[in-house]
């Protein structure tokens, strides 16, 4: 009798820890790690703060989110010929691997738009591909509109448990409607507010990729720049994959900061930096927000905050923020929330102070500011200062990888290697083309993925 | 020249209705092709006003979901920014105290750079916003004014909308719109090219900003660079700036109805020319046939008088003869020959007469002048007349004036005594003595017979002398003539240069006072060298 009881209470026991495991395991992971674990004492620097969100494995989820996508393809007379073909069958080879549960619009423009499939459950799949395969070239671009009516259509199924996207495909420049990448940018950021993120992917050397960057990160979503259009169908394929990997939505990180604490910056990501005064109505204590609106599958995404810490003395401990992050559970529908915070130390000691560095974050550090780098040095040859825009881009090769050897990473290294061959690039007398190529690399860094 | 003018009267018959009938048409076309013009118009106007309400709800839904979702006067900063971060539509957020002061955005060090860049964007807005819901009833306190509203503003190249609400305790909060996201929404609500009803295919609609850039359009149709649109629509505010515009493919267009109303109206114009012209034709013909007719007639005429002149010349001329050889021998005889040899001087006068008659409708009357002596000319007629004339009770007696010679027709005189003589003949048997009276004044030879016949009527005057008229016989039984006598001696004298006219009876000479009538032949003559040739 007893034994019965106590293996009972036991099994009983153990079954609880394990559906208490079970309902508790967060399909995101939560990092918060500083660059610098101990700092010097007695004097105000600068140390970066890293909020990783790693995403579980696809593997051991079940079942997927269902997906509501809206492709939107560019049809103006540039378009005409392989590219469009190729844009089709690219389309249709993705539609392909959707099932009943996932919603699929279509939108084509040129100088006007057609909703050539209204956003519907994807069972007559033929119907669908009958619809692309009509498409035809027309003449100017009406961008704007077409990202317009895109997420319209995406909006008609919008729900908490879908993963809400738009495909844009273009390989021209905006000519009716707005067409500034600052506008495009607002419209992706109110896109972003109700969970729809734009994926734009420009195709050939003609179209403006500070408006497709602009639009895709404002949204959280990817640019991807392809040169020929044969790698469409590989392009597609990959963000489909992704769409199928979500497994957290609707992100809001916050970050607050302890009094004296005073975050300058993120880097590679939009963030909001504001502050308000604490009880006694003297310091200011700061805050950041930032937002993501999915997190894939094995993959990381973070935020890079830089952060300046007042001087502190030896010995001292201090936090540098509490990061809380809420987000959807796409399999369980639910929000959930982690938590999480890092301190550092302070030493007299250089040399505690240097073998405190954080690898992981240095190396990521130095990717998002050697991107930054880059940027700079197109501004200055969008000018045509090409002299120093080159001596710009060899200081950066320089810094990535000065900072590549000291961590021994293979990446920083190959960083380095692929901005010495953008020096080459910058000389090219077709300099609207070759734009794409120095900084088809940005949008690889900033969008953090493996791709 | 009868036939000229009637040529024209036919041609005005013909073109004068179809002129007419083109102006009218044109007018009627003209009008109904300017209502059709309105019509087409209003109807693309209101098609605008649809698309346009349809922008205006959605801009009042906006302002539902953005009203009354503060309240301004127990609101914090965090309150506000979680809002921001919720709604799409909603940039930033502006609140002010009662007096003014800034509640939203806070201190410019807490704001991020979102809210410091709009407390930047938003100085127009603080500077206006205390005159926003201004009612002419308001006392000027602040309490008192209340209400919301729309208020735009250019900013950067565009429109900035934001929608102001203002609290019964005085707080003011003004939502500011993200344009492009509020221009995106509106896409959203037109139509798309193949949601469009079919009509649209024909046809294109765009929406333009403030600078008159298109923003978005649809519709089938690409009207050409710089095409004037068919209809344009103003916005309502306050999107006032903005302009919905219709443009039409030229072939659906009234202008181009109204193209095949004209081929109907050339066509049906065209049919009716025709028909007037083929009546016309058939008049003209018809007109000319009776003329043709007549000529004919005359020709015919003409032709038998020819033809009777020359056996008629021998018949007198032998007649003629047979009186030289024969004369004197037989009272019988004589008498015999008289009436044969008068005979036919009648016949040869009534051809002479018609073929004068003939020539003159030809208008061939010609003139031969030679030198003769007048009275010997008239004298030889009244001669002549003279044995059948007082057989008939006539007594004439020549006074002559005319004794000089002069360049005249003799021919035509003869003609003329010779009609005037044969008509009192025919006229005036047995009635008394005939005067027959010649002058001469320089060029003007005046010829006077009188008779003492019935006379003519006053309202028979001038009837005479018109072609074919015979005064009735009521007095005279079988009286022959073909009525053209007097006619022909008119126009002879006439084309002489005088006239033969019915003397008025106070022209009379005075010693002649009986009833019957008196002719006045007047010839203007050209004076002759003398030499009178051997007759």
């Amino acid at each position: 009798m007893y034994i019965k009881n106590s293996s009972i209470v036991a099994a009983a026991g153990l079954g609880c820890l394990l559906t208490a495991g079970l309902a508790h395991s967060s399909p995101v992971s939560l990092r918060v790690q500083s660059s610098q674990r101990v700092l010097h004492a007695d004097k105000p620097q600068t140390v970066y703060l890293k909020i990783g969100l790693e995403g579980q494995s696809v593997v051991e989820r079940v079942t997927r989110a269902p997906i509501n996508v809206a492709i939107v393809l560019d049809r103006s007379g540039s378009m005409s010929g392989e590219k469009l073909r190729q844009a089709k069958k690219a389309a249709i080879a993705a539609i392909k691997r959707l099932n009943a549960r996932d919603i699929v619009s279509v939108v084509a423009y040129d100088d006007v738009v057609r909703v050539l499939v209204p956003a519907t459950k994807v069972s007559d799949k033929r119907q669908i591909y009958r619809a692309i395969r009509r498409l035809t070239a027309g003449n100017m671009t009406a961008l704007f509109a077409g990202v317009s009516k895109g997420s319209r259509e995406v909006r008609k199924f919008m729900s908490d448990n879908r993963v809400n996207r738009v495909v844009l495909l273009s390989d021209g420049l905006a000519n009716i409607g707005p067409s500034s990448p600052d506008a495009l940018a607002s419209l992706g950021r109110s896109l972003l507010k109700e969970g729809i993120s734009v994926t734009t992917i420009g195709l050939g050397l003609g179209y403006n990729e500070d408006l497709m960057y602009k639009l895709a990160s404002a949204s959280d979503g990817n640019h991807v720049f392809v040169e020929h259009p044969k790698q469409l169908a590989r392009i597609f394929d990959r963000e489909f994959n992704e769409l199928m990997s979500v497994v957290a939505k609707d992100i809001h990180v916050t970050i607050d900061c302890p009094p004296h604490v005073r975050p300058l910056r993120a880097l590679g990501r939009q963030a909001r930096i504001t502050a308000h005064r604490d009880k006694a109505g003297r310091t200011l204590r700061y805050r950041v927000r930032a937002r993501l609106n999915q997190i894939y599958g094995g993959q990381q995404k973070y935020l890079l905050l830089a952060v300046r810490v007042p001087a502190q003395t030896v010995g001292t401990e201090l936090g540098l923020g509490r990061v809380r992050v809420r987000f959807a559970d796409t399999s369980t529908r639910s929000r959930r929330q982690l938590a999480g915070s890092t301190t550092v130390n302070f030493s007299a000691s250089h040399k505690d102070v240097a073998a405190s560095e954080n690898r992981e974050v240095m190396v990521a550090v130095t990717e998002q500011q050697a991107t930054e780098n880059t940027e700079r040095a197109v501004a200055l040859r969008d000018q045509g200062r090409v002299k120093e825009a080159r001596k710009a881009l060899e200081s950066n090769a320089a810094f990535v990888r000065g900072t590549g050897k000291k961590f021994r990473s293979s990446r920083l290294n190959k960083l380095a290697d692929e901005v010495d061959k953008d020096v080459e690039n910058l000389s090219e007398s077709d300099w609207g083309a070759q734009r794409k190529r120095v900084l088809h690399r940005r949008s690889r860094v900033r969008r953090q993925s493996k791709w | 020249m009868v036939r000229h003018r009637l040529i024209a009267v036919l041609l005005l018959m013909v073109v004068a209705p179809l002129v007419l009938m083109a102006w009218l048409a044109m007018r009627v076309a003209r009008t109904e092709q300017l209502q059709l013009q309105q019509t087409h118009r209003r109807l693309l106007a209101d098609q605008l006003g649809g698309f346009e309400r349809r922008i205006v709800e959605l801009l009042q839904e906006r302002q539902r979901q953005l009203t009354d979702q503060i309240d301004p006067s127990n609101t914090n900063a965090e309150q506000i920014r979680a809002l921001v971060e919720t709604l799409p539509i909603l940039r930033q957020v502006l609140v002010l105290r009662p007096s003014g002061a800034r509640v939203h955005p806070p201190d410019l060090a807490l704001c991020s750079e979102d809210e410091r860049s709009f407390v930047q964007r938003a100085r127009q807005l603080l500077d206006e916003h205390a005159t926003l819901g201004l009612s002419e009833r308001s006392s000027g306190s602040m309490a008192s004014r209340s209400g919301s509203g729309w208020y735009g503003w250019f900013w950067d190249s565009g429109l900035n909308l934001a929608i102001w609400q203002r609290a019964a305790t005085g707080h003011f909060v003004a939502f500011e719109l993200d344009r492009h996201r509020l221009l995106a929404d509106i896409v959203g609500v037109l139509p798309d090219a193949i949601e469009a009803p079919r009509g649209l295919q024909r046809r294109r609609v765009a929406l333009l900003d403030t600078r008159g850039m298109p923003i978005y359009q649809w519709g089938g149709y690409k009207p050409p660079d710089g095409a004037n649109p068919t209809v344009s629509v103003r916005l309502t505010a306050p999107l006032r700036a903005w302009r919905l515009q219709s443009f039409v493919h030229p072939d659906f267009l009234p202008e181009s109805v109204g193209r095949s109303a004209w081929l109907n109206m050339v066509a049906a114009t065209v049919l009716v020319g025709l028909a007037l012209l083929a009546l016309g034709i058939y008049l003209y013909r018809e007109s000319t046939r009776s003329a043709r007719d007549a000529r004919q007639r005359v020709s015919f005429v003409n032709q038998v008088s020819h033809e009777l002149k020359t056996p008629l010349t021998n018949i007198r001329m032998y007649s003629e003869l047979l009186q030289e050889r024969l004369g004197g021998q037989d009272t019988t005889t004589d008498r015999h020959l008289g009436v044969v040899v008068a005979e036919c001087e009648r016949l040869s006068r009534l051809i002479e007469n018609v073929l004068s008659f003939a020539r003159q409708q030809r208008g061939a009357l010609k003139l031969r002048r030679n030198p003769a002596v007048v009275d010997e000319i008239v004298a030889q007629v009244v001669e002549a007349f003279r044995p059948a004339l007082s057989g008939k009770g006539v007594q004439l007696s020549f006074a002559a004036g005319a004794p000089q010679p002069v360049s005249i027709d003799a021919d035509v005189l003869r003609q003329i005594v010779t009609n005037l003589l044969s008509n009192i003949e025919k006229y005036a048997a047995g009635s008394g003595p005939v005067t027959v009276e010649s002058q001469q004044q320089a060029n003007r030879i005046t010829l006077t017979i009188t008779d003492s016949g019935p006379g003519i009527a006053e309202r028979d005057a001038k009837r005479i002398f018109a072609p074919f008229v015979r005064l009735g016989s009521r007095v005279d039984e079988g009286v022959a003539g073909t009525g053209i006598g007097l006619s022909i001696s008119r126009e002879l004298a006439r084309l002489h240069g005088g006239d033969l006219v019915l003397a008025d009876r106070s022209e009379r000479p005075s010693a002649d006072t009986s009833s019957g009538a008196a002719f006045v032949l007047t010839l203007t003559a050209i004076a002759a060298q003398a030499q009178i040739e051997e007759r």
